[in-house]
């Protein structure tokens, strides 16, 4: 029995060992599913990082130390598990696609090196014509309420990053009183993703997401039944953070922060990642000039930490 | 007298799951809880909140058992009445909901309350949820109970009250009402303590943080991290309320003798006595039976075999699935035969270990600094899980098997001593394999369980989910055919195993003597 026993757990930590260590040979990066895989944003930033540290270490041989491979590790659903991507990331090199309020939450976190912005896009209500027409829209904040009614999808922003942006309409704009959030639900969801795909399905007129899902639906599948909100006081804007731990050197930091700030990466984000690029160099696609004109708020955070969020989300709890 | 009792393995066992895996992590877990020292974090605001998480959960947990039992008892008696057809039909039932508990009555609910274009509040969802899931289950009990009853003497006592002046309905009332009222006293606790801790059917049926119970406050809690002193509050919180609960169900006192069998010789009845009126049997068949139909219905006719990424996660989600339940089920026959080969005194308080659920145990293993090494590969999670999983099962699982096992004949046993044999190889080769079967059925249910396992699975293997939690992300997704789709194949993996156990040997000399013959 006991043989037995000893046998199990040795075939089965045998198995484990066997996977690819998370240190050594490359820097890991965490971020959500949608930026791993071919032809994906992840893919492109992974090769422009090797390309950078590889010509580093040609022109430089004191620098053979540097890991010039970098793998980017999924997140499943959306970016903002801040606990679980602080537990694995202490062993990884970081976190690429952190919501801005999460950026502020951890800027003081010892285990973090630096963080650099890579994209952004103004939140916005996303409304299916066919099931709401463009008659009825409302035009500012204050008839949200009324207007949308139990109709849209919302993300809890408890776990959802998309969500947080609720948390900013009503805290840091004042756009709109979480009892009115309330009665405009029709269904929280734990991820954005969710949320869209049952939108798409026609499970609701209206979705709370980003305005760059308008230029999606217009670019990718040259489809105008989707559109976004135009009101007059403006969205909130989320904007996407990579952050790097203690656990890479200055040198691979600096390398990483230099590959996702590039020209041929931020070209990419507008087709890839659905976000407005950083890199004020880059053309937007063509399909861009066709989205709604939204008027942008600025971020309108000073003192921020840990503590004002979990202020929010109690506020959101009960 | 107790079975032979190898005290050296399954200390051993005990040390190695049981401890390592619960005991351990739960102490080192709350002391760097409590010494991570925020106790600012534990404003009026969050007091609140729990309160109110306390009072949903207390609500829809009374509520649920108040309506399973009545759907039972309802359920139960008609059966009872009507014959061995309906029997049956009840006991697959029962057996499916409970081999697929939460997220398949859930997605259930949803599929059949959807198509109903019935827009009702969560509260609704989340009760009718878990007294669909409970009340058949009562049903089944009660009415295999009130037969058990009926065989053993009952059927004699009504004839003889009969034969005193009393209709056959007072009989029957008279003679039936305690069994029925201890299989609902003995169950009420039990369902009131289920649904307090339903973990994926308030997560999925709820809407927002106002339907949380405290087992779901505690979930989103470890995902947000923000405060250690929260966490352990919710922990123990969670402990008390599920041991209180649970001391009420195991201090239930065992089945009482009601039947007097020197009533016997006093004649009996040749068909089962009716105790409901025809009008109230007819309307207990409307409550209950026909929304069940109408459910079962809806979410049949939701089924479609679906294609693209959906089927390619499907497959890949089925070796996860099988993973998990096969490594559970060999966990939980381990550690029972490990915890039934310690000393009895241990085994009497390990059960009190069932109050622990899989959302706590999480948040003690979170604490516990092995991330790199197990919990981001496959195997290493699945390990962890699987044991966890196993640990949190085998309170009830050795505490049924160690009954099992004590029925064995103990002539073989005293002979093998007589010639010398020592206690631990009595143990392995004479009371493990007498109890064989019970074994592969205790295997069975760890198994099915684990496949419809959705709170460890949802915190520790997001990245390889298990059937159970990507019907949960299809039905979220309002992919309720897929979902439906991965329901029936939960459903045909528990089957296949089942036949894998109790069937293979039997098929197996079916074919030999086929090929024999020809």
């Amino acid at each position: 029995m006991t043989n037995l026993l000893v046998l199990t757990i040795l075939l089965v930590v045998g198995c484990s060992k066997t996977d690819e260590p998370t240190t050594g040979g490359s820097i890991e990066l965490i971020t959500y599913s949608s930026m791993v895989g071919d032809n994906s944003l992840g893919s492109i930033i992974v090769n422009e990082y090797k390309s950078l540290c590889e010509k580093e270490v040609q022109s430089d041989p004191t620098l053979k130390h540097l890991r010039c491979t970098l793998v980017l590790k999924p997140e499943d659903g959306d970016s903002s598990l801040v606990a679980s991507f602080e537990r694995k990331s202490w062993n990884a090199g970081g976190v690429l696609g952190l919501s801005d309020l999460q950026e502020k939450q951890l800027r003081s976190h010892p285990k973090f090196l630096r963080s650099t912005e890579f994209s952004e896009s103004p939140y916005a209500f996303i409304v299916n014509t066919k099931l709401f027409p463009q008659e009825k829209w409302p035009v500012s904040w204050k008839e949200i309420p009324k207007a949308f009614a139990n109709k849209v999808f919302i993300q809890d922003p408890r776990i959802s990053s998309a969500g947080v942006g609720l948390l900013k309409a009503i805290h840091v704009h004042n756009l709109i009183s979480s009892d009115n959030l309330k009665k405009i639900s029709k269904k929280i969801f734990p991820s954005w993703s969710l949320s869209y795909s049952a939108f798409k399905k026609g499970e609701a007129p209206v979705v709370w997401s980003y305005q760059s899902s308008e230029a999606y639906h217009l670019c990718e599948e040259n489809d105008d039944t989707y559109k976004a909100l135009p009101l007059e006081e403006g969205y909130p804007v989320q904007q996407e953070w990579l952050w790097l731990s203690k656990n890479v050197s200055a040198k691979e930091a600096e390398m990483l922060v230099n590959a996702v700030s590039s020209l041929p990466v931020q070209s990419k984000i507008p087709t890839t990642n659905w976000m407005f690029p950083t890199n004020a160099q880059v053309k937007l696609p063509e399909c861009y000039s066709k989205l709604s004109s939204l008027k942008r708020l600025s971020l309108g955070l000073s003192n921020f930490d840990a503590k004002t969020m979990q202020g929010w989300l109690d506020q959101w709890s009960l | 007298m107790e079975p032979v009792i190898q005290k050296k393995t399954g200390g051993l066992v005990l040390l190695l799951f049981v401890f390592v895996a619960l005991i351990i992590p739960l102490i080192f877990s709350t002391l760097s809880y409590a010494f991570a020292g925020d106790l600012e974090s534990l404003s009026n605001i969050f007091f609140r909140i729990l309160l109110r998480s306390l009072g949903f959960g207390f609500a829809q947990a009374a509520v649920s058992a108040v309506l399973a039992c009545s759907i039972g008892l309802c359920v139960g008696i008609i059966v009872f009445e009507n014959g061995s057809f309906l029997k049956s039909l009840l006991g697959i039932s029962s057996h499916i909901l409970f081999v697929l508990p939460g997220t398949a009555i859930s997605l259930l609910t949803i599929a059949a309350f959807k198509n109903m274009q019935l827009d009702l509040p969560p509260f609704v969802y989340i009760v009718a949820a878990h007294a669909l899931w409970s009340g058949l289950f009562v049903a089944h009990k009660i009415s295999s109970r009130l037969q058990q009853e009926i065989e053993s003497g009952g059927n004699s006592k009504i004839a003889l009250l009969m034969n005193s002046g009393a209709t056959t309905k007072q009989a029957a009332f008279h003679i039936l009402k305690s069994p029925v009222l201890f299989e609902l006293r003995q169950w009420f606790p039990l369902i009131l303590s289920w649904s307090f801790s339903s973990f994926s059917t308030v997560l999925l049926l709820g809407r927002g943080p106002e339907h949380s119970t405290p087992e779901v406050l505690l979930y989103f809690t470890i995902l947000n991290d923000l405060s250690p002193a929260r966490i352990l509050i919710l922990m123990i919180i969670n402990f008390l309320v599920q041991f209180l609960l649970f001391r009420k169900f195991i201090c239930s006192e065992s089945t009482p003798a009601y039947t007097n069998r020197s009533l016997k010789s006093h004649g009996h009845l040749k068909k089962h006595p009716q105790i409901l009126s025809r009008h109230f049997r007819w309307l207990a068949w409307l409550a209950c039976l026909a929304p069940l139909y109408l459910i079962m219905r809806q979410f049949l006719f939701a089924v479609e075999i679906p294609s693209g990424d959906s089927l390619v996660l499907i497959v890949a989600s089925i070796k996860y699935s099988l993973g998990y339940a096969v490594l559970t089920s060999l966990f939980v026959v381990l550690i029972s035969l490990g915890i039934i080969a310690s000393s009895t005194q241990l085994r009497g308080k390990f059960i009190l270990l069932y109050a622990i659920s899989p959302t706590l145990l999480a948040a003690a293993w979170i604490k516990i600094p092995i991330d790199d090494y197990l919990w981001n590969n496959f195997a290493g999670s699945l390990f962890l899980c699987s044991l966890l999983l196993a640990v949190l099962q085998t309170p009830l699982a050795s505490l049924w098997l160690g009954q099992e096992i004590k029925r064995i004949s103990l002539a073989p046993v005293q002979s093998a001593f007589s010639l010398g044999m020592p206690p631990s190889k009595a143990f392995w080769q004479l009371y493990v394999p007498a109890c064989f079967d019970n074994i592969k059925k205790l295997a069975f249910f760890a198994f099915v369980f684990a496949l419809g396992e959705v709170a460890l699975a949802s915190i520790w293997m997001t990245q390889w989910p298990n059937l159970a939690l990507l019907s949960r992300k299809f039905s979220e997704n309002y992919a309720f055919s897929s979902s439906s789709f991965v329901f029936c194949l939960n459903l045909l993996l528990a089957l296949a195993f089942y036949a894998l156990l109790f069937e293979s040997s039997s098929a197996i000399r079916k074919l030999r003597r086929i090929f024999v013959n020809s």
